[in-house]
């Protein structure tokens, strides 16, 4: 193989070489066997890097974390990951086709990862189970579980057209702590972020699910504590803070997949 | 051979760009991924270093009153992985936002602004009003006067030497306080210990609440302050004797004057320890950390992030765990990554790379630098 050649190749097939450039390493492919071997090779490259951007996912990470968020044993749905906008070829194809072993890397490892945290022990897990999920609007003093996210619940604010819901969580600023406001922002944004949940690496979403749910362990481990103790205005107030706590951590959520485009 | 072809292809022409800057004048980056270091030297005039290549260009613009600092790439999409330097004026505000960003600053005196998904923060510096956000990273301010507001989720706050109104929050970490001095404090987190340093001054606000974990306060002899401790399945002590009703603290929730109780002083940790203590006294809480920290710096020296790492230390949190996690996975990730790229090389036909194996957590900084140096 001849090195000054091979380094020209990934120019040659995207048409980037000057006109005597591009004659003299056709010449040269004519006569070597072994730069004609790997251009083919790099072509076959092509072939296959051209294909991975239409390749679905193999594992669909929002529905695992939906199901554990759910934990109301009802199976959440398959929601298809949003198609993604068709950009413009930007990477020689050497480039696309390392990228595309990255990506396959990266997303394997968190698939599983996704899986592997299930049985990651901690503080905050010992709570009791989340009941099925929350009535939006009905006040919960009888401990019921803090709603999970449910991918499949309605937007009652609806999503922004463009479907990343920055419209509609910026409207949500200054909510009341009173169960029916609570959870309809909790569900406005948390459609938002259903909605822009595409344009969020991997990682971002598990930190987000992450934290989300020490959150919910919170404010049920709060609520929990308000029905045996209802006159206990400490553990009013440490319920209205989680709360708000998990607004601003939806809100941000949100933002970030809104901004990530 | 790719690797060698990708090699050849990129010419790194890196920018080293001089542009002078009027007093008022605000620095605004955006780097999605790449370390963005700033530190300030004696002119009026910011120096530009970035390691960028042939594949795309840096722009320094002067836009009304900020300089501001984008790189694109030449081929359109998302530039790869920069990594910048930066020399400022100590007057000048700066604003950094960046997804897989990490973020030092050294010496800064003017407004801070740092936003960022993946990676951590580091300043000192800062005056008037100082921002910093991270969803997955650690953030540490030091010397920093003025407003200070700190946003972390995923990780841990450190802050020292800090004077003026404060407010840090997180959702899974602690947040550690060095040598505060400030009338108006604002701590939360759900899942991490709070450690606070600092003196209680006259009619100052002290707000620290936890979901679980230990809130640790001094409070010297002669302050003035009244003091509330609210806890529910959690404790309360104390390295001093403190007057009140042992009936009321008992029942875990009571208020105490100290002095004319001047000062409003909340402390409360719905499942954690409220530990009261002298300025002065052992900080256990912290030296734990400290110890925590010191032993993954020698593990890592070594290259080992085993599980032997948790050994007597069942009192790490779990933004620790997640982070030692995560720290673990990466050898695993660059081997998948190396495995993939191999395929490549020999190019099967026909046959793209299997997934790699899979490894616990990974790390979101690798996912954007694959085209790094």
């Amino acid at each position: 193989m001849h090195q000054e050649w091979t380094d020209r190749l990934s120019d040659y097939l995207d048409g980037e070489l000057p006109e005597d450039e591009r004659r003299a390493v056709d010449q040269h492919l004519r006569g070597c066997a072994s730069c004609a071997a790997v251009l083919n090779d790099l072509k076959r490259v092509v072939a296959r890097a051209a294909s991975i951007d239409a390749r679905p996912p193999q594992a669909d990470l929002w529905r695992g974390i939906a199901a554990r968020l759910n934990e109301s044993g009802e199976p959440a749905p398959v929601v298809p990951f949003a198609p993604r906008e068709t950009r413009r070829l930007a990477f020689t194809l050497p480039q696309l086709a390392a990228a595309a072993a990255l990506l396959i890397a990266v997303s394997g490892a968190a698939a599983w990862q996704l899986e592997a945290r299930l049985g990651i022990p901690g503080s905050l897990r010992g709570g009791r189970p989340h009941d099925a999920g929350g009535n939006s609007g009905q006040a919960r003093q009888d401990g019921g579980a803090e709603p999970a996210i449910r991918l499949d619940s309605p937007v009652s604010l609806g999503v922004g057209a463009d479907g990343n819901g920055a419209a509609d969580f910026a409207r949500l600023g200054n909510v009341s702590m009173a169960d029916a406001q609570y959870d309809a922002a909790v569900a406005d944004l948390e459609g938002a972020l259903k909605a822009g949940r595409g344009r969020l690496d991997a990682s971002t979403v598990a930190i987000v699910e992450h934290n989300l749910q020490i959150i919910d362990q919170a404010i049920n481990q709060a609520r929990e504590a308000l029905v045996g103790d209802p006159a206990n205005g400490y553990l009013s107030g440490h319920l209205v803070e989680a709360r708000r706590r998990k607004l601003d951590l939806l809100r941000r959520a949100t933002a970030l997949a809104s901004e990530t485009d | 051979m790719v690797t060698t072809l990708l090699l050849a292809l990129m010419v790194i022409t890196p920018t080293d760009q001089t542009v002078p800057v009027a007093k008022g004048t605000k620095l605004d980056i955006n780097n999605f991924a790449g370390d963005v270091n700033i530190k300030v030297w004696g002119r009026d005039a910011v120096r530009v270093e970035v390691n960028n290549s042939d594949r795309e260009t840096v722009d320094i613009k002067q836009v009304e009153q900020s300089l501001r600092i984008r790189s694109r790439s030449l081929r359109g999409g998302p530039p790869r992985s920069l990594d910048y330097t930066i020399s400022v004026p100590s007057w000048m505000a700066i604003a950094v936002a960046g997804t897989y960003a990490d973020v030092t600053m050294d010496g800064v005196g003017g407004d801070v602004s740092v936003e960022t998904t993946h990676g951590d923060i580091k300043v000192r510096g800062g005056s008037g009003f100082v921002s910093l956000k991270s969803v997955q990273g650690e953030i540490t301010l030091e010397r920093a006067k003025g407003r200070v507001e700190v946003r972390a989720i995923n990780e841990s706050i450190h802050l020292a030497d800090i004077s003026g109104d404060l407010s840090a929050e997180s959702t899974n970490g602690s947040i550690v306080l060095d040598r505060i001095d400030s009338a108006n404090v604002d701590l939360y987190t759900v899942n991490g210990n709070i450690s606070y340093d600092g003196a209680i001054k006259e009619k100052g606000l002290y707000r620290l609440t936890t979901h679980n974990g230990l809130i640790a306060m001094p409070i010297a002899d002669k302050t003035n302050a009244t003091l509330t401790v609210r806890t529910y399945n959690g404790s309360f002590r104390s390295t001093f004797p403190l007057a009140g009703d042992d009936a009321q603290r008992r029942n875990k929730r009571f208020t105490v004057t100290l002095g004319n109780g001047s000062a409003h002083l909340e402390l409360e940790s719905f499942g954690g320890t409220i530990a009261l203590r002298r300025p002065g006294d052992p900080r256990p809480e912290t030296e734990r950390k400290r110890r925590s920290d010191r032993e993954k710096d020698k593990e890592k020296e070594k290259g080992n992030l085993g599980p032997a790492m948790l050994d007597g230390r069942a009192h790490l949190d779990i933004g620790e765990e997640v982070a030692r996690a995560m720290a673990e996975a990466q050898p695993e990730i660059d081997a998948a990554i190396a495995d993939a790229m191999a395929e490549f090389e020999v190019v099967l036909p026909g046959v793209m790379p299997m997934p790699p194996r899979p490894s616990p957590l990974p790390r979101p900084k690798a996912a954007p630098r694959p085209f790094s140096r």
